[in-house]
């Protein structure tokens, strides 16, 4: 059974909690996060600032900034559940099983070290066996394929003297630098670039998955990206999954309230010609102190019913095979959609 | 094309401060002299000639001599020595200590709150008074006046590497570093170091000017390098009786102390504009404690 799945499924996160303990409560920023991501595929995981994408992410590498810890969960890649491991070897899964590609390209990079010096740090870490040539070689390799021209002379480049897409692709290069990470967790890659830059790196990141097979978690706020890129997409909301579906089918029949939301928040070429004003979603993230028996999206719902929803926080139901919602108000929903 | 302004802009831009250049002006002879002191001192600095006591400048005795007949020149010349590798010693020594325990309280934060704390506790103490009561204790010599004045300096070295190690390690590099493997021990020292070199050394500069005017004020007092080694302060120490008669006795090697602050002053203000362009236009408070 195990065997099973752990050949299917490359990250398995289960009922995944981390709390933080502040001076003012203990808030439970994850509550009980379930992912899963088959091997080859990319998954989406959006919502807005402050909803715990990251936190999901960082809790995988079991690196939760303070004052937060893992509560409760586990968190399996291939089948090995990572948060038994001790520290020590959880350190050897980093950079090498499990890469990741952080915001902003622009700070993370260490200001003091050519670029070739720092994807070289990786190999040293992680591959200690090769010498200092066959390092530097691999370097440049890595370079190469993250399409940056010339590589030799910038293996000794410093951060500061190159541009935030070629950053980028440094920062990419030293994710891949091991070789063949099962899983490479990309959060916002693309936010702080223009949007040539943008595609650009998305293009390669689809090259990189098709050549390598190689699973990606894609942490965004943009539906576009989501679009372009993902296979399946988890949508968050304040600190748990509201809704999984395959790509299209998000795009096409959306069914949690803030799902449809964010959809209706994209910018469209009608509504800029038509001078509307952009929708937006009423209210902000809820306060994590007070979200205990309703729904979390409650307070800033169309279609919420102060019996149902304001009762008790609905359970995860599947729709059809692969999409699944948290809402008790679908046959609603349904409705109304057939309505406009 | 681009190598060479690689090779070339680093020294123009610490010659083209003029904070720096000065400093740099000032002490370069200092060090000199101090180096060479057997070669340019024209007589051996305790050699007493009681026949030729509280002589006046001379060509034979530039700075004339002293209540023993011993040459001020080369007592001076020779002070040289002793006064900057006392100070040199102390500014290296505060350095690794400070920077070991600055990284460690900067990192770990159970450690920090016992650390600064001590910290904290060393450096309520007036300087010299402290310094008087290290002395006191560990008796005359030349190593315990360094020992004494690193014990005085390193919390202020803790403070700003702390500071720094603090500011430091919320960057996305250091969470990069963490992301791909690397162990604290590992991102302490090769990320977060060498991004704290900067305000050290400013700060190490700064102690090496501090460290030439305590060891006078100590050796004034009679507590620091012991006599007859012509530390600078010794020499003042000794000329104090005789300042209405031979005044040469303290002014030559007050000038030289004050020159070696000052220069080493200006460097460190320098480099501090150099090294960290936020900062410009802040200039330090000095930290005299002795005179």
């Amino acid at each position: 059974m195990m065997e099973n799945l752990s050949d299917r499924y490359v990250l398995d996160v289960r009922n995944l909690k981390v709390h933080f303990f502040t001076d003012t409560g203990v808030i439970p920023a994850l509550d009980g996060v379930d992912l899963w991501v088959r091997r080859g595929e990319t998954l989406g995981l959006v919502g807005e600032s402050g909803c715990g994408k990251t936190l999901t992410a960082r809790a995988i590498l079991r690196l939760v900034p303070e004052p937060g810890r893992i509560m409760d969960g586990e968190i399996y890649l291939t089948g090995e559940n990572l948060l038994v491991l001790p520290e020590h070897e959880m350190r050897k899964i980093r950079g090498d099983r499990i890469s990741m590609v952080f915001q902003e390209p622009m700070t993370s990079l260490n200001p003091v070290y050519s670029v070739g010096n720092q994807i070289m740090e990786v190999l040293t870490v992680h591959r200690s066996a090769m010498t200092g040539k066959e390092k530097k070689e691999r370097v440049i390799e890595l370079l190469k394929a993250a399409g940056i021209p010339s590589p030799e002379q910038r293996f000794f480049d410093y951060p500061r003297q190159l541009s935030g897409g070629m950053r980028q692709r440094v920062v990419i290069a030293m994710a891949l630098a091991c070789g063949n990470p099962q899983l490479l967790i990309a959060d916002e890659p693309t936010t702080a670039l223009d949007v040539t830059i943008q595609a650009q790196i998305l293009e390669m990141f689809r090259e990189i998955q098709d050549k390598m097979d190689m699973s990606i978690l894609l942490i965004t706020h943009d539906l576009g990206v989501i679009a372009e890129t993902a296979d399946r997409v988890a949508v968050m909301y304040a600190g748990t999954i509201v809704e999984y579906a395959d790509v299209v089918k998000l795009f096409k029949r959306a069914l949690h309230p803030y799902t449809l939301g964010l959809l209706k928040s994209i910018l469209q070429t009608p509504q800029v010609r038509a001078r509307r004003r952009l929708h937006t979603i009423p209210g902000a993230v809820p306060d994590f102190l007070d979200i205990r028996n309703k729904c979390r999206f409650f307070s800033r719902c169309a279609f919420a019913h102060k019996n149902i929803c304001g009762q008790e926080e609905p359970e995860m139901i599947e729709v059809e095979p692969g999409h699944l919602v948290r809402c008790a108000r679908v046959e609603k929903i349904e409705e109304h959609r057939r309505r406009v | 094309m681009r190598s060479e302004t690689r090779r070339f802009s680093p020294i123009c831009r610490y010659l083209r401060n003029r904070l720096f250049l000065t400093g740099m002006i000032i002490l370069t002879p200092m060090i000199l002299i101090a180096v060479f002191a057997p070669i340019i001192a024209p007589s051996d600095p305790l050699e007493i000639d009681a026949v030729n006591k509280f002589q006046t400048l001379s060509r034979e005795h530039p700075f004339g001599t002293d209540e023993f007949g011993r040459d001020v020149f080369s007592r001076v010349v020779h002070g040289a020595t002793i006064s900057l590798r006392v100070g040199g010693l102390t500014a290296l020594l505060t350095a690794i200590i400070g920077v070991f325990i600055g990284l460690a309280s900067g990192f770990y934060k159970l450690l920090d709150a016992v650390i600064m704390r001590f910290m904290d506790g060393l450096m309520i103490f007036p300087g010299l008074l402290l310094g008087i009561l290290l002395m006191a204790a560990l008796g005359p010599h030349e190593f315990n006046v360094v020992l004494a004045m690193t014990i005085l300096y390193t919390p202020r070295i803790v403070r700003i590497v702390r500071g720094a190690v603090l500011e430091i390690k919320t960057q996305d590099f250091v969470d990069a570093a963490r992301v791909i493997g690397v162990s604290n021990i590992r991102i302490l020292w090769r990320h977060i170091l060498p991004n704290c070199l900067a305000p050290l050394i400013v700060q190490v500069t700064f102690g090496f000017a501090w460290a030439i005017l305590v060891e006078s004020g100590l050796s004034f007092l009679g507590l620091g390098t012991p006599p007859p080694a012509p530390s600078w302060g010794n020499i003042i120490s000794d000329g104090r009786e005789f300042i209405r008669n031979a005044p040469w006795l303290m002014i030559f090697p007050g000038l030289m102390i004050s020159a070696s602050v000052l220069g080493l002053n200006l460097i460190g203000d320098g480099l501090r504009d150099i090294l960290d362009p936020r900062l410009r236009n802040i200039r330090s408070q000095p930290e005299s404690t002795a005179g």
